[in-house]
């Protein structure tokens, strides 16, 4: 059913071949900037925090405001130990793949740009399956509060590659899943090519959710499912290799990390209606909607995952 | 809802006693009413006599008969489609005088949008008009399709949805608010290919009436409009055929007597032909190899005259739009279909000379379907609605009321997004299907009346009732949008009920032969609600009942008018005031997705609120003469406001237009030629957009500001035509006298050249937002985008008819 949009709108530009677009110069006041929280905490992980500001939608975004952006004096919470601030411009070397790992922006820019995060180092803190982690941020004069539970963790029966339709090299991922008999349950899913492969595709500094892996067991509770994954990849991502025909699939020969996680509802209901918004850019027919957050008095996600990893090579 | 007995026996005694012929030897007048072109006689047509204050309505067989003091009397008579006609005639003592009237149909010789002149002086109705097909067959057309729906859209007060669109809003209803009737059955989307083009052939249609403000009591159901469609009835005299060529659809049409003078048939079909034009040419093996699309429309219509004042007659609709994608490369395969389907079978019967007796029986169906797949996992979805609906009413004169009064009774039932998934051997749960079963029933009786010479009054009370029952499972959702419980309902076990009165008042003060006031207040009950996610009007739009949580829309709308004829009658002027308001307006929670319905009520995920609209119609027409037309504008302003919308703060209506201009000329210029043009424009359609963006897993996110609170550019467009008619004569030389004679052709036709969007206005059909590059390669920008939909676009249509 999310696809009948989509679907409408093939329609329409396939009928009216003649519609034509221009580029328009639109005057949007910004509104009033509002406190965005970023966080994670995951089974085996510490909590990691970020604090940043909306931006008026039209205005220029650069590096340096999205660096910018970032709110570096906030003191933020989790469960009442307070985090560790630590900037990118402060970080030793060998730390900053680690950063680049959680941000993506590569590391030698990071070095530069003072963009400030928050840490959970306290051991206490290093996330639990079956464990609440309330969230507090103090910062502009508000305070912004959130929990979020990490599930127990819940592998998949089965992973494996499949080419596709007529395809020689490209395919998708498959996994079985048997979901428990209580309602509620979620799942995201993360891939990362780690290569090296014998096409030379690029290995992924980090992992990447794939596009419409949010999903809960609404209409498959207590049941096992065979469920379709196609490869995580950048945003706006200008590599070869998340461009053309090897788009979004992963390719014969490819090794990566197929990393499955479980977590909350609120948590696959902000990462729905943030897929839902983010696939429905330009669509005429989609209601103009925000994401239903998880963060009292602010916006963005604190999320918890229980996740484990499998190891797969792409072989049909 | 129970019918009170009383009401019906009341009826039935009325026209008894009417329906009683007084001694003869007494003074009056009798006729007989025909169509001038065919002679077929017109039953049903109303028939007053100035200032007796009298009327009639003419039988089964065109015939009326009243009785009259003798006197000098102005003998009116009116029939929807034709040309109403007025003559002098002086009844003597002791004597029935005969008049016959012969009314033309409406041709191409006059352009008018409400034939009988003065009308709009006279009659106590405003916020009306009645187009006929001809009219709007002379007008641009897009892409050669002639649409009467399209046309509405060029009358003040009625406002397109958009670009290309058939979907309209009336005086800030929204789109549901628009009750269409097709020979009296409910049309629940009316509209072919996402809206484009209407769902009613012009070949197969007689006249459409508009009521946009003061809608008699026999209406209702909706709050903003009526817009009753009349399908043509076929010749009893003789066989006859038209039809036309146009480039993306053909139509034909063939009617005739089934018993000659007694019984007709017409039939009519129209489908596009884009896929089979474009078949050969693509590529079976490209992304959209797999994809075709095509419309269909059948209509059909049988009349029997029995006699002895009475007839009836069987008229049915079927139509399907149906669309087909698969990709070979991604396995990815869709079908989407939707469609109506109506029949219709109407009595008539003359009791007297003075009362008129219509039963009608409707059936309406409209459904939805969706079929996606990929792989091995299928999804269905399926919307339906099903409506049987029986309505009697009497119409009589009594003195000089001219009274109507009947019952409607509709049975729904409705269906919203009943979804099914499979994946393999593997059935997804999505819980019980929905249904929602439910009776809706009217009664109404409305007067027609004089007061004195200036004042002419039209009051009606209409009483409606709406019974939700089940079988029926109302899902009880925590503060987390999850079931806590569910309560279930028996079949036939009240779910909810709600009943409420419906006055209505129109007023007309005549100041002087040349000018009019009228005052109207309306008030309708809606029990029936389109709920649609997204922005624009689409056949997944979900229709859902009144039931314990939906409450009925309730609407008061107060219109003043001043009516004033210039010229001689060469132009026809009038000025309207409205103001409207509205309560349990609904619209889906912010947030709601297309599967949250899935397995639960569609209705936990509505909210609802109030909205009003004001505005403001001018309206100039000039009615004769060899250029006609029109110009109408209206000044309005329409806001809705919901608790759980918008912080809860008031916004535009999605359709909130501020300006409103339409400019629509025709010229006759020769017997061969006619030229018409039109000239469209409206203040930008309301839009949310996004205030601010911030930044999750690196992928621009939006914050969208206040609701619908920035306007896309303004809409404006010019169109022009010209119909050629081919000579219908032939010029042959008699072998026998060596004579030059000329003989009526076989075929007649007419060439339609139609220019759309003359100048080539990219009006804005939507925005977009574009983001490329990353943030961390310093190369990401937005870039905001308007999509357009039709430049120039020249077509031409040829049509023809023996």
């Amino acid at each position: 059913m999310k696809r009948k949009p989509a679907i409408l709108l093939v329609l329409l530009l396939a009928i009216f071949s003649q519609a034509c677009e221009k580029v328009i110069e639109i005057d949007v006041p910004a509104g009033e900037p509002k406190l965005v929280i970023e966080g994670r905490v995951e089974n085996g992980q510490p909590p990691v925090v970020f604090v940043t500001t909306t931006r008026g939608f039209f205005e220029p975004t650069s590096l340096q405001d999205y660096a910018d952006s970032f709110v570096d004096d906030a003191e933020v919470t989790v469960n009442g130990i307070e985090l560790a601030r630590i900037c990118s411009d402060e970080l030793p070397d060998d730390l900053l793949p680690i950063f680049e790992e959680s941000t993506g922006i590569p590391a030698d820019q990071a070095a530069e740009l003072g963009i400030c995060g928050y840490v959970g180092l306290n051991p206490n803190l290093i996330g639990e399956e079956n464990t609440t982690y309330r969230l507090e941020v103090r910062a502009r004069d508000q305070v912004l509060t959130s929990a979020a539970h990490i599930p127990n963790v819940l592998s998949p029966d089965s992973v494996w590659f499949r080419l596709w339709a007529d395809s020689p090299n490209f395919g998708y991922v498959f996994a079985n899943l048997t979901d428990p008999d209580t309602s509620g349950n979620a799942y995201r899913v993360f891939t990362r090519r780690i290569g090296p492969n014998m096409n030379d595709n690029p290995v992924d500094p980090t992992f990447y959710p794939s596009l419409g892996a949010s999903f809960a067991d609404d209409f498959f509770n207590d049941q096992t499912i065979e469920v379709v994954f196609l490869r995580g990849q950048p945003p706006n991502s200008s590599r070869p290799v998340d461009t053309g025909e090897s788009a979004r699939f992963f390719e014969t020969g490819d090794r990566f990390v197929f990393k499955f996680c479980s977590t909350t509802y609120p948590v696959y209901d902000f990462f729905n209606t943030y897929e839902a918004q983010q696939g429905s850019t330009g669509s005429p027919f989609a209601a103009p909607n925000n994401l239903n957050t998880n963060i009292n008095g602010g916006l963005g996600i604190w999320a918890a995952y229980s996740c484990t990893t499998d190891t797969i090579t792409a072989v049909p | 809802m129970k019918i009170p007995k009383a009401f019906i026996l009341s009826l039935i005694l009325s026209a008894a006693l009417l329906g009683h012929r007084s001694a003869s030897g007494q003074s009056g007048v009798k006729g007989k009413v025909t169509a001038a072109e065919s002679g077929e006689t017109l039953p049903g047509a109303t028939v007053t006599l100035d200032p007796s204050g009298k009327g009639a309505i003419t039988d089964a067989d065109g015939d009326f008969e009243l009785e009259l003091e003798p006197g000098a009397y102005t003998l009116t008579v009116r029939y929807v489609g034709f040309e109403g006609q007025s003559e002098k005639i002086r009844v003597k003592p002791g004597e029935m005088r005969t008049a016959n009237v012969a009314l033309g149909s409406q041709t191409l010789r006059e352009v008018k949008i409400e034939a009988l002149g003065q009308e709009h002086l006279r009659g106590a109705q405003m916020g009306t008009a009645n187009l006929d097909m001809e009219l709007i067959e002379t007008l641009p057309a897009f892409m050669g399709e002639v649409d009467l729906l399209k046309t509405l859209q060029l009358l003040p007060g009625v406002q397109a949805a958009g670009e290309g669109n058939a979907g309209f809003y009336v005086r800030g209803g929204g789109p549901d608010q628009n009750l269409i009737l097709f020979d009296g059955a409910p049309v629940y989307n009316a509209a072919h290919l996402l809206g484009f083009f209407s769902v009613f052939n012009s070949d197969a249609i007689e006249d459409v009436q508009l009521y946009k403000g003061g809608m008699p009591a026999n209406f209702g159901e909706r709050l903003a409009s009526v817009i009753d469609v009349r399908q043509r009835q076929g010749s009893k005299e003789e066989f006859k055929g038209r039809g036309g060529v146009g480039l993306i659809s053909s139509r034909a049409t063939f009617e005739g007597p089934i018993k000659k003078g007694k019984s007709s048939f017409i039939f009519s079909g129209r489908r596009t032909y884009i896929d089979v034009l474009t078949r050969p040419f693509i590529n079976k093996d490209a992304t959209f190899g797999g994809s075709q699309y095509f419309f269909y429309d059948l209509n059909g219509r049988l009349d029997f005259n029995l006699g002895e004042g009475s007839d009836i007659y069987i008229s049915a609709y079927a139509g399907d739009d149906a669309f087909g994608f698969s990709s070979a490369q991604t396995e990815f395969s869709t079908d989407l279909d939707w469609g109506n389907r109506i029949l219709t079978a109407g009595w008539r019967k003359r009791i007297g000379e003075k009362a008129l007796f219509n039963l009608k029986g409707t059936y309406t169906n409209y459904r939805f379907g969706f079929t996606g797949g990929q792989d091995e996992f299928e999804l269905r979805v399926r919307s339906d609605i099903r409506d049987y609906r029986i309505q009697p009413d009497f119409t009589f004169y009594l003195g000089g009321h001219r009274i109507n009064a009947g019952v409607l009774y509709t049975f729904h039932d409705i269906s919203p997004n009943n979804s099914s998934a499979v994946q393999g051997e593997t059935v997804f749960d999505l819980g019980v299907q929905q249904q929602y079963y439910s009776h809706e029933g009217a009664a109404w009786i409305a007067d027609e009346f004089d007061i004195g010479d200036r004042i002419r009054v039209e009051a009606g009370l209409r009483f409606s009732g709406f019974a939700h029952v089940g079988p029926f499972n109302r899902y009880l959702l925590d503060a987390n949008g999850n079931n806590r419980d569910t309560v279930s309902y028996g079949s036939g076990e009240r779910v909810a009920d709600y009943f409420g009165f419906e006055p209505r008042f129109q007023m007309r003060y005549k100041i002087d032969e040349k000018s009019s006031v009228k005052a109207s207040f309306t008030q309708n009950y809606q029990y029936i609600h389109l709920a649609n996610i997204s922005p624009l009007a689409l056949p997944t739009d979900v229709w859902l009942p009144s039931t314990d949580l939906v409450e009925p829309l309730l609407g008061r709308q107060y219109a003043l008018g001043y009516f004033r004829d210039l010229y001689d009658g060469k132009f026809e002027a009038s000025v309207e005031v409205y103001y409207k308001d509205m309560k349990n307006l609904v619209e889906y929670k912010e947030n709601t997705q297309p599967t949250d319905g899935v397995g639960n009520n569609e209705d936990n995920f509505l909210t609802f609120g109030r909205g009003y609209s004001q505005g403001v119609e001018l309206f100039l027409r000039k009615v004769k003469g060899k250029t006609t037309g029109w110009i109408g504008y209206t000044l309005s302003k329409t806001e809705r406001q919901f608790d759980a919308l918008n912080d809860g703060r008031w916004y535009p209506a999605p359709f909130d237009t501020r300006h409103d201009l339409a400019i629509v000329a025709a010229h006759k210029i020769s017997d061969k030629w006619t030229v018409s043009s039109n000239f469209v424009y409206g203040t930008g359609r309301p839009i949310t957009l996004p205030a601010n963006g911030y930044f999750i897993e690196n992928r621009l996110t939006l914050d969208y500001g206040p609701r619908n609170s920035f306007r896309m550019a303004d809409y404006h467009r010019l169109d022009i035509a010209a119909t050629y008619t081919v000579d219908p004569m032939r010029t042959t030389t008699d072998p026998v006298t060596g004579e030059t004679i000329e003989k009526q052709k076989r075929i007649q036709s007419k060439w339609v050249f139609s220019i759309y969007n003359v100048y080539s206005r990219l009006n804005p059909y939507f925005y977009y937002f574009d983001n490329e590059g990353r943030v961390e390669e310093n190369t990401f920008q937005i870039t905001a985008r308007q999509v357009s939909l039709f430049p120039i676009l020249p077509s031409v249509t040829w049509n023809f008819s023996f």
